[in-house]
């Protein structure tokens, strides 16, 4: 079995881990633990897991991700952030873009700025409507607006690609 | 009249929860359901299932006509119109009367009184119901309002004759500054309404919002069943209600529910109906709205006074009279709804519409789940994010409250975040469990998340990691079943940017 070591970000903060995987079982070393953590995963139904840890039961859905990862707890649903850790330099550079996904599934009614405009943090970019209720999508940064990837009318899926910004203050 | 079929002008979790009682009485039910619904828990439950349109309300759920045309074609002698989409609209009633078919509500003319707010409110006062102390009539001239607002008593709340969505609204604290607020809101409500006359009325700070459920049948005979405390509500949405009202006692229910009734008979109201009133904290209590329908929140009521509201509903309509008086109607113990919403509350309650991965429904003692959904549903973005209603009972307060906790802890919908996380933070918030809390109990609200074990988020994120090339294909295809023009799993397993591995 090959360990690999990533970067995974919690909701308290990044840290990075290595692990092995074998079927349903996965092992990982986290620096701030002395020994390894096993846990061993039994599939109830696609994605569904019970698992036991510290000998106390969870259950646990998981939504496999390349940049993020869907895990929810019986109590909250989390969008977790795992990468390798040797990338994140190479991850680094691109990170002068940032593509805004959309939070949820629903439909574009309005844009509400162009390509090419600038924006600030905080700015309404675009509105979002699903169970009836309205949402702005908001410029996660400061910075200039490079492409809308929906239009107005148009359904997205939760994660699909809204909207692409690159950083004011980026060097690149 | 019997009725052999009605058919449920409705979706979700109202439809089914109406189809069980028109099941237990003998009664064929027939579904309908827009394109975004095929698999909705509603349709599967019913005896007949009938497609009235596409997917947006406006052209299915709230198409009269093709609603008529499906209880027609399906021999329904009655239409339930549950809550929301059509249930309060006078014209439906009477459409539905005009086709030689039941409408299981209010008679249209009394729908038309007490969907008109200042009408309803004319009633209510010639009925003796109090009404929220205010001028009759708009005013243009500040010291005509002044003197208005100092008969009323300070604070004050100033609202555009014409008005509506805040535009020339204000709330007046003191003399001092009402000329000037006074001018401003005048100007306001004339800018946007080319009208700048002001209505003047007491402002209630942070009222407690209770209501009173009547039934009332054709014979002249009305009763009133006891109230709900509806007053934990984040932006005027209800989030969870009880009764009895913790700060409702014998004598103010009897005056509150004696001007229910008294308002119902006024109108000419037939069948179910809530009455809304704000409850001051001098324990005064003003007239607000008549809900002319059956209300989200109807099972407390029917837990506490052991009957079924729905079944009440189609007596009525059918033509029969009450079975009781106001005598025999006693409650018993306590009861408590949390309303199951598709909600993110650690994302300021964004809608979170998505695919039911795994349920588990919470049971056992005094509880009670009326839900709309089950395990592989898809929860379509078009409609309410309500999911269930999870209503527990018991002999005290205290015992309610300790069930509902127990069921919120073991009721399990994995797929797509709910609101569960506030209901249980409500739970233990001490002004809620001491029962003193008004409508600003979810002001501000903070919600402190509860820690879930690092290293289980750290093992299952890193199990899905893994997994990143080899689940996507299969479960792709399960969205392609679905039969949805855009695939959200697509979407969601290969974004934009797909970094190599």
């Amino acid at each position: 079995m090959k360990s690999t070591k990533v970067r995974i970000t919690l909701p308290d903060g990044p840290r990075e881990v290595t692990f092995e995987r074998n079927h349903l079982e996965v092992v990982f070393q986290d620096p701030e633990h002395d020994e390894p953590v096993t846990l061993r995963f039994h599939e109830l139904q696609p994605g569904v897991y019970r698992v036991t840890l510290g000998g106390r039961q969870e259950i646990v859905y998981v939504e496999p991700g390349t940049d993020q990862v869907v895990v929810q707890t019986r109590y909250r649903r989390y969008r977790i952030p795992v990468e390798r850790a040797e990338r994140r330099g190479a991850a680094r550079v691109q990170a002068g873009e940032v593509t805004v996904q959309a939070p949820m599934s629903g439909l574009v009614v309005e844009i509400l700025k162009e390509a090419g405009d600038t924006v600030k943090e905080g700015e309404a970019l675009l509105i979002l409507e699903a169970m009836k209720m309205r949402s702005e999508i908001t410029a996660p940064i400061t910075g200039i607006l490079r492409a809308f990837h929906v239009e107005p009318g148009q359904s997205v899926s939760a994660g699909q690609n809204l909207v692409t910004l690159r950083a004011e203050e980026s060097g690149v | 009249m019997e009725f052999q079929r009605v058919l449920i002008a409705n979706r979700g979790e109202i439809a089914v929860r109406i189809a069980r009682t028109l099941r237990e009485l003998g009664i064929q039910s027939v579904a309908v359901y827009s394109e975004a619904d095929r698999q909705a828990l509603h349709v599967l439950t019913a005896d007949y299932a009938v497609p009235i349109g596409p997917a947006e309300s406006s052209q299915s759920y709230l198409n009269m006509d093709r609603l008529i045309q499906a209880a027609r074609e399906t021999g329904a002698q009655a239409i339930h119109p549950g809550y929301g989409f059509l249930s309060e609209n006078a014209e439906f009633a009477r459409r539905v009367q005009e086709a030689g078919l039941v409408f299981i509500g209010p008679n249209p003319e009394a729908m038309e009184v007490t969907g008109d707010k200042l009408q309803a409110r004319q009633r209510a006062m010639k009925a003796g119901v109090p009404v929220i102390p205010g001028t009759t009539e708009g005013l243009t001239d500040a010291r005509e309002a002044l003197e208005a607002a100092r008969q009323i008593g300070f604070p004050v709340l100033l609202k555009a004759a014409m008005g509506g969505g805040g535009k020339g609204m204000r709330i007046v604290w003191n003399e001092e500054e009402f000329p000037s607020l006074f001018t401003l809101a005048s100007q306001e409500a004339e800018a946007a309404f080319g009208d700048g006359r002001l209505y003047v009325e007491k402002f209630l700070e942070n009222p407690r919002h209770v209501e009173i459920q009547i039934l009332v049948d054709h014979h002249g005979n009305g009763v009133y069943i006891g109230e709900r405390e509806c007053s934990v509500q984040r932006r005027h949405q209800k989030v969870i209600e009880e009764t009895p009202s913790p700060v409702v006692d014998d004598r103010l229910r009897q005056e509150m529910g004696e001007a229910a009734v008294a308002l119902a008979l006024e109108t000419g109201y037939t069948n179910a109906g809530t009455v809304e009133f704000l409850v001051d904290s001098d324990g005064r209590f003003y007239f607000l709205e008549v809900n002319a329908r059956l209300q989200v929140e109807h099972p407390i009521t029917e837990m506490r006074f052991g009957l079924d509201l729905v079944e009440q509903q189609l007596r009525i309509a059918m033509g029969q009279k009450l079975p009781f008086d106001q005598l025999n109607l006693v409650g018993l113990g306590h009861a408590i709804e949390a309303r199951i919403y598709a909600e993110d509350p650690f994302q300021n309650y964004l809608p979170s519409p998505g695919i039911i991965r795994y349920l588990v429904e919470p049971g056992g003692p005094g509880i009670r789940v009326d839900s709309g959904i089950y395990q592989g549903f898809e929860v379509p973005v078009y409609y309410d994010p309500i999911l269930s209603k999870l209503i527990a009972w018991g002999e005290t307060r205290e015992q309610a409250l300790r069930r509902l906790h127990r069921a919120l802890e073991e009721y399990l919908i994995l797929g797509l975040q709910t609101n569960i996380p506030l209901h249980l933070a409500v739970l233990q918030d001490p002004r809620f469990r001491s029962g003193e809390y008004d409508t600003g109990l979810l002001q501000d609200f903070q919600l402190e998340p509860r820690q879930d074990p690092p290293d289980l988020l750290i093992g299952a994120a890193l199990l899905g990691w893994a997994d990143r090339r080899a689940v996507a294909q299969p479960l792709a295809e399960t969205s392609a079943r679905t039969g949805r023009g855009i695939s959200t799993w697509r979407a969601l397993y290969f974004p934009g940017k797909v970094r190599g591995i």
